[in-house]
């Protein structure tokens, strides 16, 4: 993969969605400072077995989604952001395979505080929105 | 014990031979017991402990402009039902946004991807630097994300909806984003200076050009480079139709606006507009079903040729179309509009009106100059009423770009089957709309009508759906009726005063009604009608004007007198007035 270049405000917002037929997804938006977007990386349907599930037990959910989906998503960007969002805490293993700063979105206020400028005057919420519905797009067309 | 037990299982058995051997008592029959512990199988279980490999489909997006700092909204158009209906920031953030969604026939998958990954419509305007000069409504914002992904397209919205703001926005979006560099919009010969005039407002830093005038200069202007959108009128292309296929012109997207004249596909109009070279195409009309499918099947060979076709059944037609055609009705987006629309209808006089004008406003002038002091307020109305008659018709020719806007308006009305009334301030202007409009079975209702024949007037157009235009005078139409079923009020010329106006309007208007009503008031660009706007513009909030129309109606020229005072009747034409002339002396 390319040396990820400068993104001029670009944020980034990554997620995973869960499909009992098929399933993890995962999905990274970037977007510049007004909310377009600049890339989108998906990832193919991951599957765990029963033994995985049982022998990572509670850590499965970091390790599969934050470490595994997450790192591959973040290292296939071209464009470096200035800050990674999740939504779930266990998202946040992500920060083992990335150097960029990671911050989970929810409580935004908070988020806001801590990193004031860095963030774009967005809904921050919605851009997963858009992702899940891109996942499920992809999903659609196989 | 006679019986013999049962036959153990193995745990059984070291069970049984366990307690047996306890008690010591009567031994069972000999069993086979494995004293020996079977040996422990260790399976070879692995798991693969790293997870799976994941793979990544990457999609980037064309760079986009570098943003301009983020601005604030326009203030919100001052119409009095959106600010009712819960305003202020709250209700804005409540408020679902419109989203550009995938059409149906993108089947790419990274076009598909690209539509749902950008922000809401909203969001693309705000944060770029086009600004719009009112904010529109979210039906509108939702026209404009039907229009923008798809190259076929019928915006069927309800008259007085907005579909040419719509389109007009949508097209600033694509020529912006560098999906469309040349558009070519067509519209019926009387709706071009409107369209010219829409296209300044919503779109201003667009260059247009206007195909118009000699054979000569019209192939000037079809070879115009570096115009993003050109205009024409039907019978234009018509006309030029063989130029357009020798100069080999083509266009990222073509517009028809009224475009149910298309519907008969053998007519000479319908073939130049499917001879047309383009990636795009879209209909604007409120009546895309005028009278059976076949109107249907004769708009989609100009907007997705072979789509649909004749003999189909309804619901297939549906069905194939639906992708294609965003209708909406006053009725459905009534929650987004006031009760009442009003709409400045701006009109280009033709040259022959203009420069029969422009000879009668010179004459006038120099007449009332010459006559000093004795010019009365009398000759200055004189002037005011010749010149407000040469506005709606050329007095030699009878060329009226009003009625011709007036007749295109109505095609639309009447094809919807909603009724209208036309307001005039003459007889004589009633008795010419007639005569033109006769396909829409207009009926009069003035003065010089015997009551029982304006009663009949009343009933045949409330009970008789061939009657769609009631032709009134603001004189015996303006109070007393109730004309509440018509849901279009065209006030052909002007009264002197915005309360008879209102007046004449409120005889369709419901205060509190389901239905909107949409009021067009005609004004000649660049004459009387415009200054005389600007006075009662700048009136109309005065108490004085409401209490003046509480005085009944006079004679013409005393009601004059209540609207305007005798200064502003003189100022109309910037002539001092004999009061200030006489203070003066």
């Amino acid at each position: 993969m390319q040396q990820p270049e400068e993104g001029r405000g670009a944020i980034g917002f990554l997620t995973t969605v869960a499909s009992a037929s098929h399933g993890v997804f995962g999905g990274y938006l970037l977007v510049d400072e007004v909310g377009r977007p600049l890339e989108f990386h998906c990832t193919a349907p991951v599957r765990v077995s029963r033994a995985q599930e049982i022998l990572y037990g509670p850590t499965l959910h970091g390790e599969l989604h934050g470490r595994r989906i997450g790192g591959s998503l973040v290292a296939a960007a071209g464009v470096k952001p200035r800050l990674v969002l999740v939504e779930s805490p266990q998202m946040m293993q992500v920060q083992g395979e990335t150097d960029l700063p990671v911050a989970v979105v929810d409580p935004v206020e908070p988020l806001r505080e801590r990193f004031g400028s860095l963030l774009p005057e967005i809904d921050l919420r919605e851009p997963f929105e858009r992702i899940r519905e891109a996942i499920a797009e992809a999903q659609r067309h196989g | 014990m006679t019986a013999s037990p049962p036959p153990l299982s193995p745990l059984q058995t070291r069970t049984a031979l366990k307690v047996l051997s306890w008690d010591g008592l009567a031994l069972p029959e000999p069993v086979t017991v494995c004293l020996k512990p079977e040996p422990i199988q260790i399976e070879n279980f692995s798991v693969p402990l790293p997870l799976p490999r994941v793979a990544v489909r990457s999609y980037a997006f064309k760079a986009t402009a570098a943003p301009p700092p983020a601005r604030q909204r326009p203030a919100v158009a001052s119409i009095a039902c959106r600010q009712e209906e819960g305003s202020g920031p709250a209700a804005e953030a409540a408020r679902p946004r419109a989203r550009i969604k995938p059409p149906g026939d993108v089947v790419k998958l990274s076009e598909r991807i690209f539509y749902l990954l950008q922000p809401d419509l909203e969001t693309i305007l705000e944060t770029s630097e086009l600004v719009f000069p009112h904010d529109p409504y979210p039906f509108q914002y939702e026209g404009m994300a039907f229009l923008a992904p798809r190259h076929s397209a019928v915006l069927a919205d309800e008259m007085g909806l907005g579909k040419s703001m719509q389109a007009i926005s949508t097209i600033r979006l694509l020529v912006h984003s560098g999906e469309a560099r040349r558009v070519l919009v067509v519209c019926p010969k009387g709706l071009v200076s409107n369209w010219k005039r829409e296209l300044g407002e919503w779109a201003p830093e667009l260059v247009v050009a206007a195909i118009e005038g000699e054979p000569a200069r019209r192939r000037w202007q079809w070879q115009l480079e570096d115009v993003p959108v050109t205009l024409a009128n039907y019978e234009v292309l018509v006309r030029d139709e063989a130029l357009v296929e020798e100069l080999k012109l083509s266009y990222d997207l073509v517009v028809l606006d009224e475009a149910q004249r298309i519907k008969n596909r053998g007519s000479r109009t319908s073939e130049a507009v499917r001879g047309l070279r383009r990636r795009r195409s879209w209909a604007l009309t409120g009546t895309p079903v005028e009278n059976s499918a076949a109107d249907l099947v004769g708009l989609f060979e100009f907007v997705s040729p072979g789509l649909i076709h004749d003999g189909m059944p309804p619901r297939a037609l549906g069905e194939s179309v639906a992708d294609h055609v965003l209708r909406r009705t006053k009725d459905k987006v009534l929650k987004d509009l006031p009760p009442r629309i009003d709409r400045d209808a701006i009109i280009e006089l033709s040259p022959e009106q203009r420069e029969t004008y422009r000879l009668a406003e010179e004459e006038g002038v120099f007449r009332l100059s010459e006559m000093g002091p004795g010019a009365t307020i009398q000759h200055v109305f004189e002037l005011v009423l010749r010149l407000k008659q040469i506005c709606n018709f050329d007095p030699a020719t009878q060329v009226s770009s009003k009625l011709d806007r007036l007749e295109a308006e109505l095609e639309e009305v009447a094809a919807s089957g909603r009724k209208t009334i036309v307001f005039s301030q003459w007889v004589a202007a009633l008795e010419k709309i007639s005569a033109r409009l006769t396909r829409f079975g207009p009926l009069q209702y003035h003065g010089g009508m015997p009551t029982p024949a304006r009663d009949e007037a009343i009933r045949l157009f409330r009970e008789r759906p061939e009657h769609s235009v009631l032709l009134l005078s603001y004189g015996a139409g303006a109070v007393g009726l109730n004309l509440q079923f018509s849901e279009y009020v065209f006030l052909f010329d002007r009264w002197w005063n915005p309360a008879i106006e209102d007046q004449a309007i409120n005889r369709a208007h419901r205060i509190g009604g389901t239905g909107g009503v949409t009021v067009t008031r005609f004004l000649a660009n660049g004459t009387i009608e415009e200054r005389i706007d600007k006075v009662l513009a700048g009136k109309r909030d005065l108490s004085e004007m409401i209490l003046s129309t509480a005085e009944g109606l006079a004679q013409e020229g005393q009601r004059a007198g209540k609207g305007f005072t005798q200064e502003e009747l003189f100022s109309l034409f910037n002539l001092p007035s004999p009061v200030r002339r006489a203070a003066a002396a």
